[in-house]
């Protein structure tokens, strides 16, 4: 009776212990066709030794850094021509400019005008400097460069 | 105390990225009978916090605005790391028109700084010809 009591309660641990049958274990998942443009840092304007120049590449200035991430297809980064936000009395001759370089290989002097990167790879970072350069130059205030990134195919 | 408080808020602050968006698909096209199409695009926010976006139509190769494209919602606030799909609808197709166009989205409360972001996807709605 006693054997019989033991065998009993051992019974659930046997099965527990037997090898489970086969099954297949599945992890599915999907991305998206997407771009996502991350700028983690603004970019900062400072004054230079040349009276007549402003620009992230003088001390204390920095440049803005932006990391793009395409899924799908590599796409086409645009950068509309920057435009000066300066005080009132800012001299017409001004021009800002822009340049950029990224670890994917863009490399794009200073300009002026719209300019554009196709990439070659899905993941990026872009360095983006800017300047001001105004011949007779600059009145007290704040300044700034503003560009349009646009990620497109 | 106080300055390992301001430590670490710096460093959280760093850590926020100053500006992100992202859509997806960049391109779509369809074929409708009708006079009008319908795409959906997925709207993404990068960011850890809830970030309120807007999305406009453009021309298809310069910024003129598209009142014939209606988006909804065209203006959206999504939770950290969510996504969205928003309806974009192309209207008064005519018969054997072909109407091309972008879709662009973008911070709504866009921050001051050198650099705007956006993403913008290419649409294509094709109306098939009158029978």
């Amino acid at each position: 009776m006693r054997v019989i009591g033991l065998a009993i309660s051992f019974a659930p641990l046997l099965a527990l212990a037997a090898p489970a049958p086969a099954a297949e274990v599945t992890l599915r998942g999907s991305l998206l066709p997407s771009c996502i443009l991350t700028l983690s840092t603004e970019g900062r304007l400072a004054a230079s030794g040349d009276p007549t120049m402003m620009g992230s590449e003088e001390a204390g200035g920095n440049p803005a850094l932006m990391a793009v991430v395409a899924v799908g297809a590599t796409p086409t980064i645009t950068f509309s021509a920057p435009v000066i936000e300066g005080p009132g009395g800012l001299d017409g001759g001004a021009q800002a400019q822009i340049r950029y370089t990224s670890l994917g290989g863009s490399n794009q002097p200073y300009t002026g005008t719209t300019s554009s990167s196709a990439q070659v790879r899905l993941l990026d970072t872009f360095t983006i400097h800017a300047r001001i350069v105004s011949p007779n130059g600059f009145a007290a205030g704040n300044y700034a460069v503003r560009s349009t990134t646009t990620c497109e195919q | 105390m106080r300055r390992a408080a301001a430590t670490l808020a710096a460093l959280a602050l760093a850590a926020t990225p100053a500006l992100a968006v992202g859509l997806g698909p960049l391109s779509k096209s369809g074929v409708t009978d009708s006079e009008r199409k319908g795409f959906f695009l997925t709207l993404i926010n990068p960011y850890p916090a809830a970030t309120p976006y807007r999305a406009y139509a453009v021309g298809a190769d310069d910024e003129t605005a598209q009142p014939r494209v209606r988006i909804t919602p065209a203006e959206v606030t999504l939770g950290g790391r969510a996504t969205r799909r928003i309806l974009i609808v192309a209207t008064g197709l005519r018969p054997g028109e072909t109407y091309a166009f972008r879709v662009c989205a973008e911070r709504a409360d866009t921050a001051e700084g050198m650099i705007h972001a956006r993403v913008c996807s290419h649409l294509s709605a094709r109306r098939l010809p009158a029978a």
